[in-house]
């Protein structure tokens, strides 16, 4: 039997296929993105908060990212907080100094089940390529309870030293202007 | 050799794919399990060892570590059964009273361990009988006063009264003071067994009901009064033998060594001979003790010779009366060194119910002095001219005295001297950590700061020392050099004086590693670390 390359990629992307769907945080689907782009962010939710179904979903927008539309989802509520940005932003060449500042959806989610929340927003050129940028998730269920993916890790720290870490994404460099 | 060398390269390049693929999942979190509930439950008590320690998780886990660290401070490896969400962790068989603490790490999904502890105290926590325990019943304790002061007038007025006829009367009448004497001993002797089990019943904390079992009198011999009682029963025994030697060289052998027990007795435990430094307490008792018993011991026998022929009790008197005068001066000096070890100063003679009793018994003492200076003085010179009856009526209000002392002084079983509260005081002084940040720090402070059960006061402010408004605190305890698991407890908000958390059981000194997680807002979480030194 030989092994050729795109063999490899297939039980690579298998391997991925496989990981994804394990994870008991909430989390992204995509995990890295240029700066100066449009991201669409898959935050995934696998599990409700100790047992208990998930009523309510609240995600922070950081300093950097504007512009951000959430998908409305069928049975779900939803929400945005609008307020002013730390600064003005330049968004394709219009001045942009507020917007939504914090998302939420409000519905029912139990805990057995599986549920991704999509929205979209423009990482800016301000944000710094080779850094992490955190969105913090309030993950909000029955009887009071409530998961907080906020957990930001030090210096010299990764997420895994944290029992919920905020659902992170890495930044990478601007691609090169093709236009 | 082509194809080998492709084969290879292929090789190669899907590792590196496979490599690539796994550094993309590894970017995303994998399942971490948290403890939804245990049995029995964090931080509660059970009157019973429980067989087994039940944790329940939100998903399925396998454990890779879980120890139990003892009321004693052992540790202990332990095996998990799974079932699935649930993990059961049979239990050593004979725990005893006090705070365990079962710490775990498992891991679930792919492999990311996560740790955690939880912490069951059975009757009571850990520690608290260190603390100054009301007795059990006042009945137990107004029968342990009793019994002391039976085994004290024993010990006193019985040896001292045999050591008395051996060495300072010989010649006296000794049928009717003998037999008073041996009905005195033979009380001491009872009252020597019993206060063994009722100070084995205080230290069980059981009430007086209990004395039927076999414990509390296990646990009063294991005590230091243990040996303090055998000793003083040796000394009643040897007494009593005194009295009933025929010769005069046996009578003052026992009684001499009868006198020497009654010493060593009171030296042996008790506040005073246990305070230090101990070359100086032990034989300052001792000698305390010895000349209370030479003095005290006289008193019986000297009144009823008095009574029955004045005359011919004169010498002894004289005797008696010659001793005394050194007895009163070396019961002065100790007494004055003890009570300054134990009293530490003036203040503490008004303010402490030790010092309380001090003052009344030294009232007493004085008048005891004042009537043994009025029968030296006036009244032994009076025997020989114009008769005995204030000299008995004397005596006997000074053995009324003299009981009356023992029995305010049996007050001090009851009453730790100044110098042991300051000591438990300084045993209840809080221990704390400054755990600093870039935004926020804490002030942490355990209170008391020994190990066992004790409360956490958490300050919380700005770098800048502004006040700050979380929205929660939790506090979190490890002590990885002995496998204890970090201990969450959430801290509860005390209006101006902070956050507080008042069910915390530390089972060990030493340093362990302090987390404080703050809640700043909904977003906002600021994790601050340190350690803190916790005394035995």
């Amino acid at each position: 039997m030989t092994l050729n390359p795109l063999r490899g990629a297939l039980a690579a992307c298998a391997l991925l296929a496989m990981a994804a769907p394990a994870s008991a945080h909430t989390t992204l689907e995509t995990q890295q993105a240029p700066v100066g782009s449009t991201y669409k962010a898959v935050l995934r939710v696998g599990h409700g908060c100790e047992g208990a179904p998930t009523l309510k979903l609240r995600v922070r927008i950081p300093d950097g990212v504007i512009a951000v539309k959430p998908m409305p989802k069928s049975g779900w509520t939803l929400e945005t907080v609008k307020g002013a940005y730390d600064k003005a932003y330049d968004y394709y060449g219009t001045g942009m100094s507020e917007g939504v500042r914090e998302i939420v959806w409000t519905g029912n989610l139990a805990d057995e089940h599986y549920d991704e929340f999509v929205f979209r927003a423009y990482l800016t050129n301000g944000l710094r390529p080779d850094t992490m940028l955190y969105f913090p998730v309030v993950q909000e269920c029955e009887g009071g309870k409530a998961d907080r993916w906020i957990e930001i890790p030090a210096e010299g720290k990764s997420a895994d030293d944290y029992k919920h870490p905020a659902p992170g994404l890495k930044l990478l460099a601007p691609k090169a202007a093709t236009h | 050799m082509a194809a080998p060398r492709n084969r290879f390269m292929r090789f190669i390049i899907a590792l590196l794919w496979l490599l690539l693929a796994s550094l993309g999942a590894g970017g995303s979190a994998f399942a971490h399990a948290s403890l939804i509930g245990s049995h029995p439950a964090d931080g509660s008590i059970v009157e019973q060892a429980p067989a087994a320690v039940r944790l329940d998780f939100n998903e399925p886990v396998s454990p890779i570590v879980v120890s139990l660290t003892d009321a004693q401070g052992r540790h202990h490896d332990l095996t998990a059964v799974v079932r699935n969400e649930t993990i059961e962790i049979p239990l050593p068989p004979d725990l005893s009273r006090g705070s365990h603490v079962l710490s775990y790490r498992v891991v679930s999904g792919d492999g990311h361990p996560i740790g955690g502890a939880v912490v069951f105290s059975i009757g009571a926590p850990s520690g608290s009988a260190n603390s100054p325990a009301a007795l059990a019943d006042a009945g137990l304790g107004w029968t342990l006063w009793l019994a002391r002061l039976m085994l004290h007038a024993g010990l006193f007025m019985g040896v001292g009264g045999a050591f008395f006829l051996g060495w300072v009367a010989q010649g006296f009448p000794v049928g009717k003071t003998a037999r008073l004497l041996a009905g005195i001993l033979a009380i001491g002797i009872a009252a020597a067994g019993l206060s063994l089990g009722l100070q084995g019943l205080d230290a069980l904390g059981q009430p007086l009901m209990a004395l039927g079992s076999s414990a509390p009198w296990i646990a009063g011999w294991k005590t230091s009064f243990g040996p303090a009682a055998v000793i003083a029963s040796l000394a009643l025994v040897l007494a009593w033998l005194a009295l009933s030697a025929p010769g005069v060289g046996q009578r003052r052998a026992l009684s001499l060594l009868a006198l020497m027990g009654t010493g060593l007795s009171l030296a042996w435990s008790g506040h005073a001979g246990t305070a230090a430094p101990q070359w100086a307490t032990r034989p300052a008792v001792f000698l305390h003790a010895v000349c209370v018993a030479y003095w005290l011991g006289a008193l019986l026998p000297l009144g009823l010779a008095v009574r029955q022929a004045p005359r011919e009790a004169l010498p002894a008197v004289r005797r008696f009366s010659a001793g005394a005068l050194v007895a009163v001066a070396v019961l002065a000096l100790t007494g004055l060194l003890l009570a300054c070890i134990q009293v530490e100063t003036p203040a503490n003679l008004l303010k402490t119910a030790y010092g309380q009793v001090l003052l009344v018994k030294l009232l007493l003492v004085g008048l005891l002095l004042g009537l043994a200076a009025l029968n030296r003085l006036r009244l032994t010179p009076a025997l020989a001219t114009s008769g005995s009856r204030w000299f008995v009526r004397s005596v006997a209000a000074e053995i009324v005295l003299a009981l009356a002392i023992l029995a305010v002084v049996g007050l001090w079983r009851f009453t730790p001297p100044p110098r042991a509260l300051a000591a438990a005081a300084a045993m209840e002084a809080p221990t704390g950590a400054h755990l600093h940040g870039p935004k926020l720090m804490a002030q942490v402070t355990l209170l008391p700061g020994r190990a066992g059960p004790t409360r956490a006061r958490i300050a919380v402010a700005s770098a800048r020392a502004e006040a700050v408004n979380p929205m929660e605190v939790t506090l979190v305890l490890s002590k990885p050099d002995a496998g204890i698991g970090p201990i969450e407890r959430p801290a509860r908000k005390a209006g101006r004086e902070g956050w507080h958390v008042d069910d915390l059981v530390l089972p060990l000194p030493g340093t362990w590693q302090v987390r404080v997680e703050i809640l700043v807002n909904d977003f906002e979480k600021v994790d601050l670390e340190g350690t803190i030194a916790l005394k035995p």
